[in-house]
């Protein structure tokens, strides 16, 4: 089987800014990858790059087998790949529920009659948004429940890959876990096959996720299992440096979390 | 009464005009070229009645597919760029499409008469209703049933994919190509659809007014049909038919401010962007329950 | 064939002016204002009917055009980019409605929107180079453009009140911090894009001998296309944008024939612009990043 996703030595410049370096980067069926690295480091130039909206100046990005490097970002969506932004993006002058309609429409006429029918019932559940959210705009809901809707609409098309870039950014830790808890749920039931979480509470990740990747300097660095309490120390002290402390609290807080 | 039954189909073009601008305005454009593909239908419906004898509604279907056709090979390119650009090319295509009306030459025999478009001297002849005898009332029928089937068929448009994804695309086209829709296909079927519109409206005014000339089909008429559909609003496709009827009935059918009309229709517009921008019947807008 | 592009050459120099309005509006200010060129005829028009009417002399046309044009400039500027803040569509879309009305007004002036007669001091004047006829006041167009072109660039770059006026374009709020009034200075850009844009309305008027109402949206369209093709970075590609484009024109409708000049111009324009998206790079098509 093909891994769900394979990166091979891309490069992206931003007008002599090196943002990407001939990175490397796979990610097989069942994972949750999260990225961590610092401001700048090229994280979210990364999903940018598998989801299209930037284009790579070189390499290789293969989802589930096919080269899709010079694909048009509509196109890798339905080839099963779901993302978030790192701001919170909604149509501005549409309600819930016509984000939900938009979405099944454009993801049934990609995949065709095999599609599986979603309902806007199962998705509201799926996600846990409450009813009376589909009547609502945009403006008129609290930031963690329209994360839940970019998240619901991110999965109807994910059948591969979800890419999530700071789904927890601006929210507190607890409503943060929520979502977590939502997208492991996800590849729990084979919503999705993969997903990359970009966050930068480590604890987080390390209750959540898989897996971790350090990003630096557009490379990705260091990847530890985070079965691998060793290496995930590790991974953490060369990202926090000299306080290595901080790396142990965070290993702590891991259980409380999970 | 008989005053409004002689406007009814000088409104009903305005309105088939207004709502191709309704639709590309949907799309987040604004283009000032409508009235080019206005022209193209009408020169097609009345090339086809005049010279060829063909049927009315047999001559604002092509009229539809040609402007649709010409819409849809300039929206190759146009459904690829947005904002002053889009713009732009739209104004430089309808100063174009007067300079090729100008230069449209093709006389043919009918009946023993020369009929056809004669370059700069336009293009007269196209007496379909005259020949027909058809008579002012059935004319603003004609008309009427014409506008209000664009209408219904526009409407239509919005509520189905088509339609829910221009909004999409239009709001925010990154958000939606990471949904699996292709911005720009969604964009150029709007603006194949609009230039469809505007043909038939195109056809309905050569049959109207019998004799057409590239002046016809020049700038000021497109920014009137824009003109409406921002004065009426965005919000559905009622706004333009508001804004619509205020300019033609209002201004111009009771003839309030004689030879002035443009100069408080123009102001009227920068007055409306500063006090009302949503329009007449403002954009959708709903309170927290 | 060469006496042709010389007289574009000429063209080119008004397109450069042209050109160099719509870069200060929209390169610097961030302003669509589709009735520029309108205003442009509009003082211009109105110059030279009071002239004619008073009976004062040549040099009179310029100063009543920019003692019309100027406060007209601030007027719309005021309207439309002030008043109207919502969206710069809907700013756009009120510069049309100005548009309309001050086109509208020309046809109900005296001048009932007929051509307007201006005289051309340099009529007649040409210079016999190589056997080729160059009209004297042709070269003063190309030369006024240039040296306008030269003086922008240097304000802008190096005089303190060129750099509040970037600064302040940029950033209103970065320009506050800096003890730079915004409004102050978006009037003087203004004033300054309205000054440029009646030298331009009047040396073309002079060399044509007169002006009509074709004038204002012919050079609005021109401006904004010498923009596209020109870029917003610098004012010496501007300046070859339109040199080029005046040249291109000319010889273009040369080769056609003169009944195809307009036919020509636009769609040379509209090529240029439906196969711009192509040649952008990959990352900045249409919804892939905004
Ligand atoms: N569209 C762009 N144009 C120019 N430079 C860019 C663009 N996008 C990113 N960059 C640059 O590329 C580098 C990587 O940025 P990126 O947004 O990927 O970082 P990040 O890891 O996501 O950071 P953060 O944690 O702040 O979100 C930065 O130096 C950034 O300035
Ligand atoms: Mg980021």
């Amino acid at each position: 089987m093909n891994p769900v996703l394979e990166i091979v030595a891309v490069c992206k410049k931003f007008s002599g800014v090196v943002a990407l370096d001939d990175l490397k980067f796979t990610i097989e069926e069942g994972e949750m990858r999260g990225l961590v690295g610092a401001n700048g480091a090229g994280k979210t130039t990364l999903l940018n790059v598998i989801g299209g909206q930037v284009m790579a100046d070189s390499g290789i990005v293969r989802i589930a087998g096919l080269d899709v490097a010079k694909f048009s970002p509509w196109r890798r969506a339905g080839l099963g790949l779901g993302r978030t932004f790192q701001e919170s993006r909604m149509w501005a002058d549409l309600t819930t529920a016509e984000h939900f309609g938009i979405a099944i429409d454009a993801s049934r006429r990609i995949a065709g009659r095999a599609a599986p029918n979603h309902a806007v019932d199962d998705i509201c559940s799926l996600v846990e948004l409450p009813k009376v959210m589909l009547e609502r705009m945009p403006a008129q809901m609290r930031l963690l429940d329209r994360r839940r809707v970019e998240l619901a609409m991110a999965t109807l098309n994910a059948s591969n890959l979800l890419l999530i870039d700071e789904i927890g950014a601006g929210l507190d830790v607890e409503e943060a876990r929520m979502l977590y808890r939502l997208i492991a749920r996800l590849i729990d039931r084979r919503c999705v096959r993969a997903a990359i979480l970009v966050e930068h509470k480590l604890e987080l990740l390390a209750a959540f996720a898989t897996g971790i990747s350090l990003i630096e300097n557009g490379k990705a660095s260091q990847h530890a299992d985070c079965k691998d309490a060793a290496r995930l120390a590790l991974l953490m002290s060369s990202m926090f440096g000299h306080r290595s402390d901080a790396a142990a609290e965070v290993l702590q807080q891991r259980k409380g979390l999970q | 009464m008989s005053e409004l039954v002689a406007i009814i189909p000088m409104f009903s073009i305005s309105l088939v005009l207004a709502l191709s601008c309704y639709l590309v305005l949907k799309s987040g454009e604004i283009s000032f070229g409508q009235q080019a593909f206005f022209g193209v239908g009408a020169y097609a419906g009345g090339i086809l009645t005049a010279m060829f004898d063909w049927p009315l509604v047999a001559a604002l279907a092509v009229s539809a597919v040609a402007a649709a056709a010409v819409a849809g090979v300039i929206g190759f390119s146009l459904s690829r760029i947005s904002g002053f650009r889009f713009t732009l090319m739209t104004l430089v295509l309808g100063e174009f499409a007067k300079e090729v009306f100008v230069k449209i030459e093709w006389r043919r025999e009918v009946n023993g008469q020369a009929a056809g478009p004669e370059g700069p001297l336009g293009f007269s002849g196209i007496e379909y209703y005259y020949s027909h005898g058809i008579q002012h009332l059935a004319q603003g029928l004609i008309a009427a049933s014409v506008a209000a089937g664009c209408l219904v068929a526009v409407w239509v448009y919005g509520r189905t994919g088509p339609g829910r994804r221009l909004v999409a695309v239009a709001s925010d086209a990154t958000l939606a190509a990471s949904v699996s829709i292709d911005p720009v296909r969604t964009r150029l079927q709007a603006f194949a659809m609009a230039g469809a519109v505007a043909g038939i409206g195109g056809g309905l005014f050569a049959h109207q007014a019998t004799y057409i000339e590239a002046a016809n089909f020049s700038l000021m008429v497109g920014v009137h049909a824009v003109a409406y559909t921002l004065l009426g609003g965005l919000a559905n496709v009622l706004g333009p038919v508001a804004g619509t009827a205020f300019d033609v009935v209002f201004l111009e059918g009771l003839r309030v401010v004689g030879s002035y009309r443009m100069v408080v229709f123009g102001s009227l517009i920068v007055v409306m962007l500063i006090l009302r921008p949503r329009g007449l019947l403002g954009t959708r807008t709903r309170t927290v329950p | 064939m060469l006496l042709t592009a010389v007289e574009g050459l000429a063209y080119g120099g008004l397109y450069a002016l042209l050109g160099l309005g719509f870069f200060l509006t929209y390169g610097v200010l961030r302003r669509i204002d589709l009735a520029y060129g309108t205003v442009v005829m509009t003082s211009v028009y109105l110059g030279a009917m009071m002239v004619g009417g008073l009976g004062l002399p040549w040099v009179g046309v310029l100063a009543l055009t920019l003692v019309v044009g100027i406060p007209l400039s601030l007027l719309v500027a005021y309207l439309a980019f002030v008043l109207v803040r919502q969206d710069a569509r809907f700013s756009m879309a009120a510069t049309l409605g100005i548009w309309m009305v001050l086109e509208e007004l020309m046809l109900q002036s005296p001048g009932r929107g007929r051509g307007q007669a201006i005289v051309n001091p340099l009529q007649d004047l040409s210079w016999w180079p190589w056997g080729l006829q160059i009209r004297i006041d042709h070269m003063v167009i190309l030369g006024l453009a240039l040296a306008v072109a030269g003086l922008l660039t240097r304000f802008l770059t190096r005089s303190r009140t060129g750099l509040a006026i970037r600064v302040s374009a940029y950033d209103a709020s970065v320009a506050a911090l800096l003890g730079i009034s915004h409004a102050r200075m978006m009037v003087l850009a203004t004033v300054i894009a309205s000054a440029v844009g009646c030298v331009a309305g009047w040396s073309f008027a002079m060399a044509q001998s007169g002006i009509d109402l074709h004038f204002g949206m012919w050079a609005t369209v021109k401006g904004l296309v010498i923009l596209v093709l020109g870029g917003t970075q610098s004012i010496a590609l501007i300046v070859t944008a339109a040199i080029g484009l005046g040249v291109a024109e000319r010889v273009g409708s040369e080769l056609i024939g003169s009944g195809y000049r307009d036919l020509v111009g636009y769609g040379l324009i509209l090529a240029l612009l439906a196969v711009e998206p192509f040649l952008r790079p990959g990352e900045t098509r249409f919804g892939d990043s905004r």
